[in-house]
């Protein structure tokens, strides 16, 4: 297992954001396809067999997240989740700037699966070019009758609108995410009902990620055979994953799933910057709990990683060398947390900010060492207790720091200061994160 | 088992309850307590505190019981390990950034955080950080003062604004840990409403401007009364401090009437019981000043100048006008001294309705008066009708109702009237007409020719009419944007529309009157003329002012200062005798004036909006010597060769209950067989119900 390039067309063809390019290398045909020959229902089902799973994070089964829409209705949406806020994550940014066709092509067909006849792709507000590149897209594939009323002649239509959100991690959360788009600000909704049976304006609403849609045209151009061809037998397909830290070649890497982590840092990569070891990484961006720098031999995949005490999530894999202060970096993840909690629920708005001050009191020299017990029972008080998924996020890297480098908590608490002061490792972490 | 219905079995006691009902109140039906902040049972599930998180069994984690509906076979456990440890662990986040100033917190006493804490909290705090702060109070409006720092966020006010009374007015600012409440752009809070947010509030966040740090809830004591405000007769408690001070007024909910809310003009209108300027003893006019007096030399003079006058000119000279925001009990005793001791008929209330109805158009108001349904009816309305109606201003708490039916059980609302009022914005269709045209628009929604032509506007309303279900209509037979000599043909036209509809429809009124007890003013006929019952002569007031009378007794009534012309008058009547609370335009003409005790400081009842009595309480003791009207009268009586013998003021109520019709037999004759929530007399749903 190894590179693989399915979505990443662009390395070999550059000029694939163009529409004729586009279109000359087969694009759009898997739409034109399925809009003549297929039936909304044969293109889920196509889907579900491909075993394509959410590329957002969850892993949760596409074709099955679309075959949960009521069996009779007038309206559904489709929702493009382009938040991309996971610190480390920057996968769906390369997606779109480079072929955004390929996306337009996938939120089509899934609008085509689910019947409905408007897509929002809603963008983080940081995305400003992206957004403005997607429109000119979208223009350029509405003049060519790809985009609108009666796409190839036929009597189904979809507009495909591009949202800008207002920078918040929390409109990440599809559900957030909805209310967002609906102008209001974004709190996560109760559950049930489930967006696929009230979501947008009440409406039954599919919210897919931009990879997993990026995904939908190869499907449906090639058959869900040709992809469960790659990866592994629960997590078929390539997996583009980010990496950022101290590494020679940071960036985003087409990966066959199941590939090992340490062809993603040395094939890849190429390695450690500067011939520093790997002290520990995160796999799926800061919600994902970091793992010890030895690590190297997981399978990127939805099973390896939980196998191994983490999470893929997004594939975003955060690095820190040796000489990284882990409770530093811990104090750069909590602060995010902590900024970005929306404040809904008691446990999330209170636990993320108290677990953010401890963390800097024991970075600042402050610490005690009943801080470790407090700390960790913190966050039992959090982990399955919040509104949202977005409160056990903010406690999983305090686990697993405390967990795997409890020593280095010990050492400030012993020495009543960080020992690695100055952070000259942190400064690249700090600005992929964008906490500083 | 009935198919809507499911077993539950929670904390080892089984129950069954209806399909869909919400766990939280599932187990407060068989008395499992479960904390909350964020539920309120009048608000929608949010799910936001976590403090009423629960065990149910299959489920993997914890869950919340306000946002849970029971299904058939759920098995749950509220007092677990697990459960507790989320509890306390929920109650520490609470309180690590919050003051803990409970010592001098105006809810401290009446906390339900402070509570909480004792029973289900964790005792200490690992909490040694430093604590947020905020500027502290915030001035949201003229009534709430915010303290942001006590506030845990569990949006009951936010939600209140947004699904009560639906003016928004309320939002969370900020995010994560530095949320706070606030208004958009922080305009002032300024709502009808807002006071009901302090008794939302789970903690002491929202404060009553009025009242912050003037007590200790645990010096009150509470006196069930009814807000004396409007009549819609909102329950109320007064609390008193030591017996004598009025703290607050707060809802006691009766869900026949209030649905639990008060309006800001009841809740924060207390200021003229206490008042310094109340009357304290009689006054009596020598030298052209008022100087105080006796009781006894008051009623002296009283009865021989109205005893000259009925000599002189007859009794039928002397005109008594009382204020219908009088007890039933005092109304009825004024109308029995008037007509039995005084042996005059010349008696009206102020403010009224300023038009007649002839005795030939008396079907009309028949037509009315048994349509009258309940408030609690708008609840199970298929369509609301307004007509020429602003229940926001003469009934604000029935603009809430309506809101509700129209949210929670797909009413449907027309607004027909001159222009626009609040709840405008809720209705489907909306009938706009010129101020003289009411008569034919209400009239022309029913006849074939004028429903052709009608425009756009008038077919919406129609199509509505048209439709199936029961209808409520309320009106305001005050008709204040009607010309004046338009509003009887206002009334009949609406007579007509009710006729019509009860044709197919099942059809109940709502009258919004002016004042708080001129229901029971009308019924007692204190109302002139009162020889043929139901039917209104020409206000006694715009008498007064064509010279008609020689002398005039005003109880509670000040009309002089409002209607033009009435200071000359009055001031060439030959004897004024005025009741009063304070010294009021009126009672600076009088000869006599007698202070009366206010509703706070005796025992009565008054007849709402819907002909609901409600009994009210001593909460205070009178101002001096002031005394109630009934007993005024009583005593003034005994100088007439027809005295009046009542001993209290539950001989009166079982004269009423005995004697005025639809009173008679529905009306008890004990305040304790009223009761706390009161009874529904003639109309008032009774004859729906049954």
């Amino acid at each position: 297992m190894a590179q693989k390039t399915v979505l990443f067309k662009h390395l070999e063809q550059p000029e694939i954001h163009r529409l004729d390019v586009y279109r000359d290398a087969g694009g759009y045909g898997a739409l034109r396809t399925a809009v003549n020959d297929l039936a909304p229902a044969e293109v889920t089902q196509m889907v579900k067999d491909s075993g394509l799973r959410g590329r957002g994070g969850a892993g949760f089964p596409t074709g099955m997240k679309w075959s949960f829409l009521p069996k009779e209705y007038d309206t559904s949406y489709l929702v493009c989740n382009a938040d991309e806020s996971e610190p480390g994550a920057f996968k769906d940014r390369e997606l779109m700037e480079r072929n955004p066709h390929q996306l337009i092509e996938g939120c089509l067909l899934a609008a085509y699966a689910i019947r409905a006849r408007h897509a929002f792709i809603y963008v983080r507000g940081e995305y400003l070019a992206i957004k403005e590149l997607l429109d000119a897209a979208i223009e350029q594939a509405r003049q060519a009758g790809l985009v609108g009323e009666r796409i190839f002649g036929k009597d189904w239509g979809c507009e495909v609108s591009v949202y800008r959100g207002a920078g918040a991690y929390i409109c990440g959360e599809e559900s957030a995410m909805l209310d967002s788009l609906e102008g209001f600000r974004g709190f996560p909704r109760l559950r049930p009902p489930f967006p696929a049976v009230r979501g947008l304006y009440g409406k039954p609403t599919v919210v897919n990620n931009v990879e997993t849609l990026a995904n939908v045209p190869h499907i449906v151009a090639n058959g869900a055979e040709w992809f469960k061809s790659t990866g592994t037998e629960k997590s078929p397909g390539t997996k583009i994953c980010s990496i950022s830290g101290p590494v020679n070649r940071p960036g985003n890497y087409e990966l066959e799933m199941g590939t090992p982590f340490r062809y993603l840092l040395e094939d890849c990569a190429g390695g450690m910057a500067g011939g520093k070891s790997l002290k520990a990484y995160i796999p799926g961006g800061a919600s994902a709990p970091m793992l010890p720098g030895d690590c190297q031999d997981v399978g990127i995949d939805f099973e390896s990683y939980p196998a191994a005490g983490s999470t893929m999530g997004s594939a975003s894999f955060i690095l820190f060398p040796e000489d990284c202060c882990i409770v530093f970096a811990q104090l750069r993840i909590s602060e995010f947390f902590s900024h970005e909690s929306c404040g809904k629920c008691t446990p999330c708005r209170e636990g993320s900010r108290w677990l953010r001050q401890m963390v800097e009191r024991i970075e600042e020299g402050g610490g005690r060492e009943e801080d470790l017990p407090i700390l960790l029972d913190v966050t039992d008080n959090m982990v399955g207790k919040c509104f949202c998924a977005l409160g056990d996020f903010a406690t999983s890297n305090i686990v697993a720091s405390i967990r795997h480098f409890r020593h280095e908590y010990e050492q400030h608490i012993r020495e009543r200061r960080c020992p690695f002061r100055p952070h000259p490792a942190a400064e690249p972490l700090l600005q992929i994160a964008g906490v500083a | 088992m009935a198919e809507d219905r499911v077993h539950v079995t929670i904390d080892g006691a089984q129950t069954e309850v209806p399909k869909g009902t919400i766990l939280w109140e599932a187990a407060k039906d068989i008395g499992v307590d479960i904390p909350i902040f964020c539920y309120h049972s009048k608000l929608g599930p949010v799910g936001v505190c976590r403090m009423c998180m629960v065990q149910v069994e299959g489920m993997p984690k914890l869950t919340t019981a306000c946002t849970t509906t029971v299904t058939d076979g759920m098995v749950v456990h509220t007092r677990s390990p697990e459960v507790e440890k989320a509890q306390r662990g929920v109650l520490e986040f609470l309180l690590i950034n919050h003051p803990l100033d409970c010592p001098i917190c105006d809810r401290g006493g009446e906390c339900p955080l402070q509570d909480q804490t004792f029973q289900y909290g964790p005792g200490i705090s690992r909490f040694v950080e430093r604590k947020r702060h905020f500027v502290k109070p915030v001035r949201l409006g003229p009534t709430i003062d915010l303290d942001r720092e006590r506030c845990i966020l569990c949006w009951r006010c936010v939600r209140f604004t947004s699904e009560v009374a639906e003016d928004n007015k309320l939002i969370l600012v900020d995010r994560g840990s530095e949320s706070f409440i606030g208004t958009f752009e922080a305009e002032p809070y300024v709502s009808n409403f807002s006071g009901n947010v302090i008794e939302l509030c789970p903690v002491g966040a929202l404060t009553s401007h009025k009242q912050r740090f003037t007590f200790r809830p645990w010096e009150l004591q509470q006196h069930p009364s009814i807000c004396p405000h409007c009549p819609m007769g909102c329950n109320i408690n007064i609390d008193v401090r030591d017996a004598q001070e009025v703290i607050r007024f707060r809802s006691r909910t009766n869900e026949a009437v209030d649905d639990g809310w008060l309006c800001d003009r009841g809740r924060f209108g207390y200021d003229f019981i206490g008042s310094p300027d109340r009357l304290k003893t009689p006054l009596i006019r020598e030298d052209g000043t008022l100087r105080p007096a006796s009781f006894s030399a008051a009623y002296r003079l009283i009865a021989e100048r109205l005893q000259r006058v009925a000599a002189e000119a007859g009794p039928h000279s002397i005109a008594g006008i009382a204020s219908p925001r009088l007890s039933n009990e005092d109304l009825f005793v004024f109308r029995r001294f008037l007509r039995d001791s005084v042996g005059s008929e010349s008696i009206d209330y102020w403010p009224r309705p300023e038009y007649s109805i002839d005795s030939g158009d008396s079907a009309a108001l028949q037509t009315l008066d048994s349509a009258l349904t309940s408030i609690d009816r708008i609840d199970s309305a298929a369509l609301i009708v307004l007509i020429a109606a602003d229940p926001s201003e003469k009934e604000p708490v029935m603009e809430l109702r309506i809101r509700s039916a129209l949210n929670k059980r797909s009413a449907q609302l027309v607004d027909i009237g001159i222009h626009d009022v609040p709840l405008s914005g809720k209705a489907s269709a909306v009938l706009r007409f010129a101020p003289d045209q009411i008569d034919g628009v209400l009239r022309g929604l029913f006849l074939a020719a004028a429903r052709e032509a009608g425009s756009e506007e008038f077919a919406g309303a129609r199509e509505l009419l048209d439709g199936d279900g029961p209808v409520v209509l309320l009106y305001d037979d005050s008709f204040p944007d009607i010309p004046q000599e338009r509003r009887r043909d206002a009334l009949l036209s609406l007579a007509y529309m009710v006729d019509n509809l009860r044709e197919r429809r099942q059809v109940g009124v709502i009258p919004l009157l002016t004042t708080s007890n001129e229901m029971a003013a009308r019924d007692f006929g204190v109302m002139a003329p009162n020889d043929s019952g139901s039917v209104w002569g020409e206000p006694l007031v715009d008498r007064l002012l064509s010279g008609d009378y020689r002398a005039a007794l005003f109880w509670g009534a000040n009309p002089v200062g409002t209607v033009a012309g009435l200071t000359e008058a009055v001031e060439a009547l030959d004897f004024v005798a005025v009741s009063e609370l304070r010294l009021s335009e009126t009672a600076g003409l009088a000869d006599v004036v007698l202070p009366a005790s206010c509703f706070a400081e005796k025992v009565g009842t008054v007849t709402n909006t819907c002909r609901r009595v409600q009994v009210f309480s001593e909460a205070v003791p009178a101002p001096g010597m002031a005394r109630p009207d009934w007993q005024m009268l009583v005593e003034l009586s005994q100088r007439w060769d027809n005295p009046l013998s009542y001993a209290s003021p539950e001989a009166i109520l079982a004269d009423i209950s005995g004697s005025v019709p639809g009173y008679a037999g529905r009306l008890p004759t004990s305040y304790r067989r009223v009761g706390p929530l009161g009874v529904a007399v003639k109309g008032g749903g009774v004859e729906a119900a049954e």
